[in-house]
């Protein structure tokens, strides 16, 4: 893996079709009153320079299925809304204080106003759904409504598996636990989603759709797990969170299972005692001696193998679901991005 | 033979190549130690486990993930096939615009539930209700329609006058927008039946969907009529109309 590099082509369509996701977006974020409360704070997140990944995985996978990229930007624009929204949410459950190398939206305007402006974003993500009836029909319309439906279900039994766990203090949580979570809290919406929502815009809805959860589903497990590890082993400055943010919010990485399984009774107790105090009664002592324990089992190492392991199975996956398509920068974008997950900051 | 014991090669750790899906990607340490030289520091090794442990947790992982997405895939279809009785494929892009039209409907009605309490807190705040209102107008990009033209072409609402059971269904091409809609009489494949003259499609109303208006006469024999949509303008066929008549 370390020898692979990322085509070019992968940033170079990020930026691309970010642009033109960012663009359009920019219409449904008018400039009303009252401003100070609730427009302004819907513009601040995709104000923020992110990485776009899943509007144009979405417009990408359409278009290599041949889709015109007018099809497609619509169902972009609805998924980065929504992402924003989702993103606002997640901050306030998880108690975050950077998001994108900024003070969180919460954390500059206080919990309910971002409360607020999350739901108002949400709502707004069903505007360019709608507009689909129009641009490609009602048939695909309603088919992606269902995906929408059922991603938003998926993503909303992973959040709360992953809340569930911390709340209750679970610490018996195995890898393939681990994996259901990552599953539906992070792929459905973050690969899964947009890569059917593009497939049915492309075939027009003549395709087999269950060949893209395999390929998302590894593709966003890789993501997530890498993502992890960077929340670990990166400064704050770098990766646009908190150092070891993870472990101060006690979230249920694969690492850290690796941790509680491999630890003496004793230390497990430990990270148990620590996991089970409020984020603000965590000391950095402990937050420290955890990271340190990790390193010592190898449990970085442990998520970096895995990570790789399922980017091997995603380009597997891959070849299964684009072989027969016409070479173009789309599908070749789409395969980058299996490596990409790794050399992104 | 001078008594020496024959030399022999060692028996290959493998003779073929690897073909599985955890091979895709390989790490430098993966490599067998005595291939690269293999000198590592005794401590790392103490703390490390051996490449082919490594390689088995790869394989472990990527397996627990495969069991994990099967199951998952298993119980969509479960799922899927529960809530619409419908196959979980292509095949659930069968049906007429109006069954798409209910779908949508009952889609709709789904998502608004979601957001009532959100709607509910909303409607106490004047100025962010609004605020909201002028939101949710259109972008400059998705116009209205002309005061003259129907609505959206693609949503068409039928009324028939039939003394027997007749199911019509409206197939559009995909991408067919907000259009003047015409049409001809609906004809059967034996060209011997009557064919379905009083048929038209009609404008209740400025910005309203059109209306597909079919009458069918008492004595219309049983059977599959179709015709064509077309754009009242330029001709352009935009898609198809069939009755289905008892007999």
């Amino acid at each position: 893996m370390a020898a692979t590099v990322t085509p070019e082509l992968v940033s170079a369509l990020l930026r691309e079709y970010g642009a033109v996701t960012r663009d359009a977006l920019a219409a449904y974020l008018p400039a009303l009153e009252p401003r100070r409360y609730l427009y302004d704070l819907l513009a601040e997140y995709p104000r923020r320079p992110g990485k776009m990944m899943r509007p144009s995985l979405c417009i990408a996978t359409a278009r290599a299925f041949g889709a015109r990229l007018a099809d497609a930007v619509p169902s972009a624009v609805a998924i980065e809304l929504l992402h924003n929204a989702l993103l606002i949410h997640d901050d306030i459950e998880d108690g975050s204080t950077q998001r994108r190398g900024q003070p969180t939206l919460h954390a500059l305007h206080g919990v309910p106003l971002a409360i607020n402006a999350g739901d108002t974003l949400s709502l707004m993500s069903l505007r360019p759904l709608l507009a689909n009836i129009d641009a490609i029909g009602p048939r695909l319309a309603v088919r992606i409504l269902e995906e929408t439906q059922r991603m938003a279900r998926e993503s909303a039994e992973g959040q709360a598996l992953e809340l569930g766990w911390r709340r209750d203090n679970v610490t018996a949580v195995d890898d393939a636990a681990y994996m259901q979570m990552v599953l539906k809290k992070t792929c459905w919406f973050g690969t899964i989603y947009p890569s059917r929502v593009g497939a049915l815009i492309g075939t027009h809805g003549a395709i087999d759709l269950d060949g893209f959860i395999r390929f998302g589903f590894f593709l966003g497990a890789a993501f997530q797990i890498q993502d992890d590890l960077l929340n670990l082993l990166d400064a704050s400055a770098r990766y646009g969170k908190e150092a070891y943010g993870d472990i101060w919010e006690g979230k249920r990485t694969l690492m850290l299972i690796r941790l509680l399984q491999l630890a003496t009774p004793a230390e497990r107790a430990r990270v148990a005692a620590v996991l089970g105090r409020e984020r603000e009664a965590r000391g950095a002592d402990e937050v420290g001696w955890m990271y340190e324990r990790m390193q010592a089992y190898d449990c970085i190492e442990y998520g970096r193998r895995i990570a790789h392991g399922l980017a091997g199975a995603a380009r597997h996956e891959y070849a299964r679901l684009y072989a027969g398509l016409p070479d173009s920068r789309d599908k070749r974008f789409i395969e980058g991005l299996v490596t990409w997950v790794f050399e992104r900051n | 033979m001078n008594g020496r014991p024959r030399l022999h090669r060692p028996e290959p750790e493998r003779t073929e190549p690897l073909r599985h899906w955890s091979t895709l990607y390989r790490t430098s340490e993966s490599w067998n130690p005595r291939d690269t030289g293999g000198a590592g520091d005794g401590a790392a090794d103490a703390a490390s486990p051996p490449s082919d442990a490594w390689s088995d947790v790869v394989a472990d992982g990527v397996a627990v993930g495969y069991r994990v997405i099967e199951e998952q895939i298993r119980q969509g279809q479960r799922v899927a096939e529960q809530i619409s009785g419908a196959s979980y494929g292509p095949a659930a892009m069968s049906g007429d615009v109006r069954e798409a039209s209910e779908r949508l409907v009952r889609f709709s009605a789904d998502l608004v539930a979601l957001w009532m309490d959100f709607v509910n807190s909303t409607l106490a705040n004047g100025d962010l209700l609004r605020g909201l209102a002028a939101a949710w107008t259109p972008p400059a990009a998705a116009a209205a329609p002309s005061p003259t033209s129907y609505g959206a072409a693609t949503a068409v609402a039928i009324e028939v006058q039939s003394a027997r059971p007749v199911r019509v269904s409206v197939e559009f091409k995909p991408g067919v927008g907000a259009r003047p809609l015409a049409t001809h009489a609906l004809r059967a494949l034996a060209a011997d039946l009557p064919p379905l003259d009083d048929v038209a499609f009609v404008a209740e109303r400025d910005g309203a969907a059109p209306v597909l208006r079919l009458r069918v006469p008492d004595g219309q024999p049983g059977g599959v009529y179709s015709g064509v949509v077309l754009d009242a303008q330029s001709g352009e066929p935009l898609g198809t109309i069939t009755a289905r008549l008892s007999a």
